[in-house]
């Protein structure tokens, strides 16, 4: 028994070990980094307690890229699990060509973001396709959208949905899939109409997959990073400035490590938050089979 | 009722050409203006297909960073943590499903909650610990760091749970050694999570932009998408020239685009979802 343990141990060293160097160590040395003024390069510091976090607060863009961070995971969170639900459902039907169209809605998701951001600032200026289209129905027309402090967000947003609504609408067709037909067949035996039948019966079988898909969406958001360093750099003025991306350039590109521990302590917390939340409502409308 | 299916069948094809539309536009007309006069990106109204084709873009963008080392960091890195990832989350997936111990489920816990950890919340100090090691710069940044994977221990362990036991019973029984359990029994039958694992970490990491830019500072290590972003952000004396830029997008989104079409079915994310419900 005990050389079973020892063995277990030494199989699961190489990962522990990585692992805790360079995730969760990283983690816990936020804390007490953010209480620091920390100097990267000479690799040397000092303690100031709350100093970053009371500089933090007085910081009014701080604020705003607290809020450009919410925005953006409603933003493109919303989006993205409705069009993910409406493309599955019909993926889902005999439709000819389906994995053909599935393939080519996929396809973004693998290409670099760089690639796809570096792309669609041709699509979103003033003469690109996204105005050419939407002029139809929203006053757009001859709009930048990247040089707006208005329309800058949504932008991103843009390319963030274009990128990723292949991948969710993979995930929720394999919930789809993963209903018993007989279900849905009853229901229908008992005179249930379509829409009755995806009120009632499919949406609640598959709330399992979308509260998997909202949880991943809304981190995913939390990271996004690409997209705004080479479409906006955060501007213009602050207009897309998120936390990730004032957390970079606290940290990196001003070499301030304290100050930007403090907004990573932050950001892990709001994260840890946003998920809990998520996890608890769930609850209420997330109905597993049995 | 004829009539009802038949326009069902429309209302689904016009959503699934819209979207597919949406998903191929950019892509096609990023390989337009790759194509066309630089000054293209400031026509009004946009031309789609280009007058003639400029394919001097090409060879330029080739030239304007170098991108034959590029393509040999994201490759050479890429495989490595693929590598890595494959051999340290099968041996911690045997520890966690062939061999009872104690701490087995917490370390278990320890190792799949690293998942939900942003890069972008502990790049400090990780950059500090690769500093300290004296790694800046170098593959073993941008490599070791993935090397183990939280989302790679949980794929391979769902993977060995599913194989029935009596076939490593019967193993066992034959007096066959753990390392034969591993490499003879269990792995071949892993043999499509390893693969989904492989597809998917190529794809984080081929595209990956944010660590790399952190780690690195000098062509030789620095990876596609860094080349990328530099392109634009570095103008030339006449500005920045995009029909290259386009290329040189094009070049790189090329081999990833390839590889999807022929690796996609081990892409489908379904794996992602196993043990959610």
């Amino acid at each position: 028994m005990r050389r079973e343990a020892l063995l277990g141990w030494a199989l699961l060293a190489p990962s522990l070990l990585l692992l805790g160097t360079f995730v969760v160590g990283p983690v816990l040395l936020d804390v007490p980094l953010s209480l620091m003024q920390y100097d990267m390069i000479a690799a040397t510091g000092r303690w100031v307690g709350l100093g970053n976090y009371q500089a933090l607060v007085a910081d009014p863009i701080f604020w705003q890229a607290v809020g450009h961070t919410l925005e953006l995971a409603m933003g493109t969170t919303a989006p993205l699990l409705a069009l993910a639900v409406l493309f599955a459902l019909v993926l889902n039907r005999r439709v000819r060509g389906r994995s053909v169209y599935r393939t080519i809605l996929f396809a973004p998701y693998v290409i670099p973001l760089v690639a796809s951001s570096i792309a669609w600032i041709w699509m979103l200026s003033s003469n690109g396709f996204v105005n050419e289209v939407l002029g139809l129905v929203l006053p757009v027309r001859g709009l930048t959208w990247l040089d707006s402090s208005a329309w800058a967000l949504p932008g991103i947003m843009l390319v963030t949905v274009w990128q990723f609504v292949g991948y969710y609408t993979v995930l929720v067709l394999s919930g789809l899939q993963s209903i018993p037909h007989e279900i849905e067949e009853a229901a229908r035996i008992d005179g249930a109409g379509e829409l009755r039948l995806a009120l009632s019966i499919t949406l609640p079988l598959l709330s399992p997959t979308l509260l998997f898909c909202l949880v991943v969406s809304v981190i995913a958001s939390f990271r996004v990073f690409d997209q705004i360093y080479v479409m906006t750099g955060g501007g213009p003025g602050t207009a897309t400035m998120t936390l990730v991306f004032y957390l970079y350039q606290q940290g990196f590109a001003f070499l301030n490590a304290g100050a930007g521990a403090s907004v990573s302590v932050i950001l892990l917390l709001g994260l840890l938050g946003v998920t809990w939340l998520q996890l608890h409502m769930a609850r209420r409308w997330v109905t597993y089979q049995m | 009722m004829t009539t009802r299916r038949l326009r069902r069948g429309l209302a689904a094809h016009a959503v699934l050409a819209a979207a597919a539309l949406f998903a191929a536009v950019p892509l096609l007309w990023l390989l337009s203006l790759s194509l066309q006069e630089p000054e293209a990106v400031f026509r009004y109204p946009p031309r789609f297909m280009p007058e003639h084709f400029l394919w001097s873009s090409y060879p330029s963008a080739w030239r304007a960073q170098p991108f034959a080392r590029m393509y040999v960091n994201s490759i050479v890195t890429s495989t490595l943590i693929i590598g890595g990832q494959i051999a340290t989350s099968s041996l911690a997936a045997y520890a966690l499903t062939q061999l009872h111990f104690r701490g087995r489920g917490l370390a278990f816990l320890f190792m799949i909650s690293t998942m939900m950890v942003p890069i972008q919340a502990t790049f400090i100090p990780a950059y500090i610990i690769v500093s300290r090691l004296g790694w800046v710069d170098t593959y073993w940044a941008l490599v070791m760091p993935f090397v183990a994977s939280g989302f790679g221990i949980f794929l391979m362990r769902q993977a060995f749970l599913v194989v029935p036991r009596e076939l490593v019973e019967a193993a066992r029984i034959d007096g066959a050694p753990h390392r034969v359990i591993l490499t003879r029994v269990l792995l071949p039958l892993a043999r499509p999570a390893i693969i989904t694992l492989a597809a998917l970490s190529f794809v984080f990491h081929y595209n990956d932009f944010f660590w790399p830019l952190i780690v690195t500072n000098s062509a030789k290590v620095r990876t596609l998408p860094i080349g990328l972003a530099t392109m634009i952000l570095t103008e030339g004396s006449h500005g920045t020239q995009w029909n290259q830029v386009m290329a040189a997008d094009v070049f790189v989104i090329a081999p990833i685009l390839v590889a999807f079409v022929f690796l996609q079915r081990h892409l489908a994310p379904t794996a992602l979802t196993t043990g959610v419900k």
